[in-house]
């Protein structure tokens, strides 16, 4: 009996960073403007926030909300933003190196500068997305993406319609 | 402000109010707001690109044809300006006040009019795909045949609101307001539209199959054509042809 106690307590142990609910004081900090690497900010609303040069690297972003949104200059590396709403937002200079962005929305936002490298774009939407003068982004990452007709890519690459 | 325009056709007069201020409306205590510096004159075909003209004024000037691309005008006055024809990509209109501003066929995709006035408009054949109106005002503006794909504009007040022909495909019009808009062949292909207000609008030969939330929208005394492509749940009685 004790020995079974001890194993479901080192599971939950083991299971608590996964499941820790989202830390409000993280997210009012980092809606406020100020870094918050490896932060838990699942479902932070941040539409509209104004925020430059911070990182939030290794956080947790997972459907987060960053509808037009003005991000320049943001260190998003290793960040989860898999189903992140980024419609609209500008991330000019941006950093999204080994960021999760799966599922996520990218749709008319401005990546000027933003560095994609290792980006997991596995079904993310970059529709009317300006991209032209990003960095990093290889065919295979947007062989997993889709756009449209308005999506502006670097020389050479190109990305299926989303259906 | 510094001006980097260097177009020969320049006619483009900047006056700076006030010498030691660049920045915001100043309300000087009877509640009148000055918005400074203050442009006057005529800025045609030239490039502004990625300047930033925050809080100016610009009544009544023409900027018809100029690059306005990624610059910001937030919290501007431009009632009557002329920007026939402007490009302005990812160009910050937001808290700009737009009314009776000109601006057709202006390409102005992906920019921000977030919170704009722009009453009685003119955005005929404008292209707004990408953009963004959340809580602008666009009563009784001109917005026919715009291409407004993807656009968000949540809360955005259309009402009397000559759309037609335009394209809202994709956009997101939640709690958006068209009453007595004029609609005709307008399209809403994938739209959200939820909370919508569409009282006394005309939606003769719209398209509204495959909107989102078309029963959460308050259609109370529009009208159709028989060529309208409605919803099955959607029953409207025929517009008079008066």
């Amino acid at each position: 009996m004790l020995k079974h106690l001890a194993i479901i307590a080192a599971c939950l142990a083991l299971m608590s960073p996964l499941a820790a609910a989202q830390s409000e004081a993280d997210i009012a900090k980092a809606t406020a403007g100020h870094s918050c690497a490896d932060c838990n900010l699942f479902q932070a609303d941040m539409s509209y926030a104004q925020i430059q040069g911070v990182t939030f690297a290794g956080a947790r972003l997972r459907q987060s909300n960053m509808t037009l949104a003005t991000l320049d200059r943001v260190n998003f590396d290793r960040a989860n933003m898999s189903i992140a709403n980024l419609y609209g937002g500008r991330f000019t200079g941006a950093s999204f190196k080994n960021t999760d962005l799966s599922r996520a929305i990218l749709v008319g936002g401005s990546y000027d500068g933003a560095d994609f490298s290792g980006a997991n774009l596995t079904d993310a939407n970059i529709s009317g997305a300006e991209m032209a003068k990003s960095r990093g982004l290889t065919q295979s990452q947007l062989n997993d993406a889709c756009g449209d007709s308005y999506t502006r890519l670097p020389t050479g690459l190109s990305v299926q319609q989303c259906r | 402000m510094t001006n980097r325009v260097s177009n020969t056709k320049l006619a483009f007069l900047a006056i700076i109010m006030s010498a030691s201020s660049q920045s915001a409306a100043i309300a000087d205590g009877a509640s009148r707001v000055t918005w400074q510096p203050s442009y006057s004159g005529s800025c045609e075909d030239c490039s502004l690109v990625g300047q930033q003209m925050p809080y100016s004024e610009l009544t009544g000037t023409r900027y018809g044809g100029a690059d306005l691309s990624h610059a910001s005008l937030f919290g501007s006055m431009a009632e009557g300006a002329d920007f026939v024809g402007l490009t302005g990509r990812y160009t910050d209109f937001s808290q700009v006040v737009l009314n009776n501003a000109n601006l057709e066929a202006a390409t102005l995709t992906n920019s921000r009019f977030i919170g704009a006035e722009a009453n009685g408009a003119n955005f005929s054949g404008a292209q707004l795909d990408f953009s963004a109106f959340t809580d602008a005002k666009l009563i009784g503006a001109n917005i026919s045949n715009i291409s407004a794909t993807h656009m968000k504009a949540t809360d955005a007040d259309f009402s009397a609101a000559n759309a037609a022909g335009a394209v809202f495909d994709y956009a997101d019009l939640r709690q958006a307001n068209f009453d007595g808009a004029q609609l005709f062949g307008a399209s809403f292909v994938e739209a959200d539209l939820a909370g919508a207000q569409f009282r006394d609008a005309r939606l003769a030969a719209t398209n509204l199959l495959g909107a989102k939330n078309v029963e959460q929208a308050d259609f109370t005394g529009a009208c159709r054509s028989s060529d309208s492509q409605l919803p099955g749940s959607l029953t409207l009685r025929l517009c008079s042809t008066d």
